[in-house]
């Protein structure tokens, strides 16, 4: 649905987005990255606000600068929390659904069905100005829903949402991925990301530096050992055990005697012969997890931090 | 449609009530100026005082809402932040941009008109709508209210926090112009609009109020070159606020730093 070729954006002499080449379909996908990472010039590109210096974008097989057929199935909740503060949320959602083409009486409905969606419609007839950040960002969201587009691209989203609410939030942009959407979230909430999906783009100083499935884009990552944390009744046994397996780098045995940390660079085969290393020396094996095969750890890998 | 429903809306936003209410009571106190114009001072007539508070008074209050109106169609949008939401609709940009034009022009010009019929009725009473000047000055404010507001879209587009130049070019360039002598009121709105209201020359119009009525020059500009100019003042201004903002980036400031 979005084809991204070579795109570098130049804001006079600061680069905003180096050579960024990709494609989005349908799903949830993570644009996640630092202040500056370049998030916001690419959602801004997506939405034909600004044009690539280089490189082509490309939504629907339309390119979106200031297209109104891109527009029409498209969604976007910007990240500004800008909005008429003397008009109420109701009022801004039916204005933004009229400048959709709709006549009153669809705005209307559509205006009532969005507002249920996001549980805003108890409180919608408030001024916006009286809004709480969280009220302003279900309002945000209630109006990229209008047109229920095929692309949604939605700027840090869960930023002033409670949990309660950020459970809520993603419940909801979870339901449009499952319909077919294409939806961009771009977020710094990686722990909040990581529930809802494992595809992510990560950008760093204008760069793309990685595309896809997170735990694929950990295991090609080489230069940090995986860390597995294993759950038993016999942790120094176990350690003893596999500290002699050669996939094995470290084996620390944690405080209070209960679980045992291995560093391994391939943790496939360490999945592999586990089981049978355990069943062979009847070690009792409660749990295991791996702490770094997650958004956060990744992350922290490829930006080197 | 979508276009019609952004006239409507925009109407609706420059005319709410606390918007109004400043502009209301700029126009009372002209209207109060123009009542006791003729008693302030006994040599001044019934056609000296509309002439110097319609000229030096109406048409600066259409300048200043042309400005100040002209300036929400996009800049005070761009400042807001809230342009966003409007580049992202579904509806071309120059139909966008124009739709919120024509709606800030009539507001405008509504002021400029309410303003024209309180002074007519404050200076000549009962035979207020007797006054031929009186309409011959609501088609002047009626195109300058298109004219100005072109201008200040072309200058709102070029030059970020663009107010101080659109007040400037208002007060000061269209109050100081039209008195010089030559052909430089060629280069005004205002004297051109002079030209189609034809006010006449007035002997007692030395003050203050005479000069920024343009009563110390002559216009000299024949008024189907003022129609002329004025039409195509406003037909190039808006062509070029299309494309200006056909091209339109928003980024927004800390971006660039």
């Amino acid at each position: 649905m979005i084809e991204i070729k070579r795109a570098s954006r130049w804001y006079g002499q600061v680069i905003g987005l180096n050579d960024v080449s990709c494609s989005l379909g349908p799903g949830i996908t993570a644009l996640l990255g630092e202040n500056g990472a370049g998030k916001t010039t690419i959602i801004k590109m997506i939405t034909g606000q600004i044009k690539p210096t280089t490189g082509t974008i490309e939504v629907m097989g339309y390119k979106p600068f200031a297209n109104p057929e891109v527009y029409k199935r498209l969604g976007y909740c910007p990240e500004i929390d800008a909005m008429p503060d003397h008009s109420s949320g109701r009022g801004f959602v039916y204005t933004m659904a009229r400048m959709l083409g709709m006549n009153d009486k669809q705005a209307k409905l559509r205006t009532e069905d969005v507002l249920e969606t996001v549980k805003m419609a108890d409180r919608a007839d408030r001024k916006i100005g009286g809004y709480s950040k969280g009220m302003r960002q279900r309002i945000k969201l209630a109006q990229a829903m209008l047109n229920d587009p095929d692309v949604i691209l939605l700027d840090e989203p869960l930023n002033g949402l409670d949990p309660g609410g950020r459970r809520e939030y993603m419940g909801v942009v979870d339901g449009l991925a499952k319909r077919g959407k294409c939806v961009v979230i771009s977020s710094h909430i990686l722990y909040e990301v990581e529930q809802i999906t494992r595809n992510i783009l990560l950008l760093h100083r204008g760069r793309l530096m990685a595309t896809g499935d997170v735990r694929v884009i950990r295991g090609l990552i080489d230069k940090h050992p995986h860390r597995i944390r294993i759950e038993t009744s016999e942790p120094r046994r176990l350690a003893g055990l596999l500290v002699e397996r050669p996939y094995v780098m470290s084996v620390k045995v944690e405080p209070g005697d209960r679980s045992i940390e291995i560093e391994s660079k391939e943790p496939d085969r360490f999945y592999d012969e586990l089981p049978s290393l355990a069943l062979e020396h009847r070690i009792p094996v409660q749990a295991f997890s791996s702490p770094d095969n997650n958004l956060e750890s990744v992350f922290r890998y490829l930006v080197g931090k | 449609m979508s276009a019609v429903f952004v006239f409507q809306h925009t109407l609706q936003e420059l005319a709410r009530p606390r918007r109004l209410i400043v502009w209301l009571a700029i126009i009372a106190g002209i209207g109060l100026l123009a009542a006791n114009l003729t008693t302030m001072a006994r040599q001044v007539t019934s056609l000296d005082a509309y002439i110097q508070v319609s000229g030096g008074m109406v048409f600066k209050v259409l300048a200043l809402s042309s400005a100040i109106l002209t300036a929400a169609v996009v800049a005070q949008e761009v400042e807001q932040k809230t342009i966003v939401y409007m580049l992202t609709r579904p509806i071309p940009r120059p139909a966008m941009l124009l739709a919120r034009f024509f709606a800030s022009a009539v507001v405008a010009l509504a002021l400029a008109l309410v303003a024209a019929v309180v002074v007519t009725c404050a200076v000549y009473g009962s035979q207020a709508f007797s006054n031929e000047i009186f309409f011959r000055d609501l088609r002047a404010l009626a195109i300058g209210a298109f004219a100005y507001g072109a201008v200040f879209l072309v200058v709102t587009l070029l030059i970020n926090r663009s107010m101080p130049v659109c007040l400037l070019f208002a007060f000061g360039w269209e109050s100081i112009a039209p008195n010089l002598p030559g052909d430089t009121q060629y280069v005004t709105i205002f004297g051109h609009l002079m030209a189609l209201a034809q006010h006449p020359q007035l002997d007692n119009s030395a003050g203050p109020l005479g000069a920024l009525a343009g009563q110390m020059g002559t216009n000299v500009i024949p008024e189907n070159v003022a129609w002329a100019s004025m039409f195509g003042l406003i037909a190039v201004c808006l062509t070029f606020a299309c494309i200006l903002f056909g091209s339109f980036e928003y980024v927004p400031r800390e971006d660039t730093d």
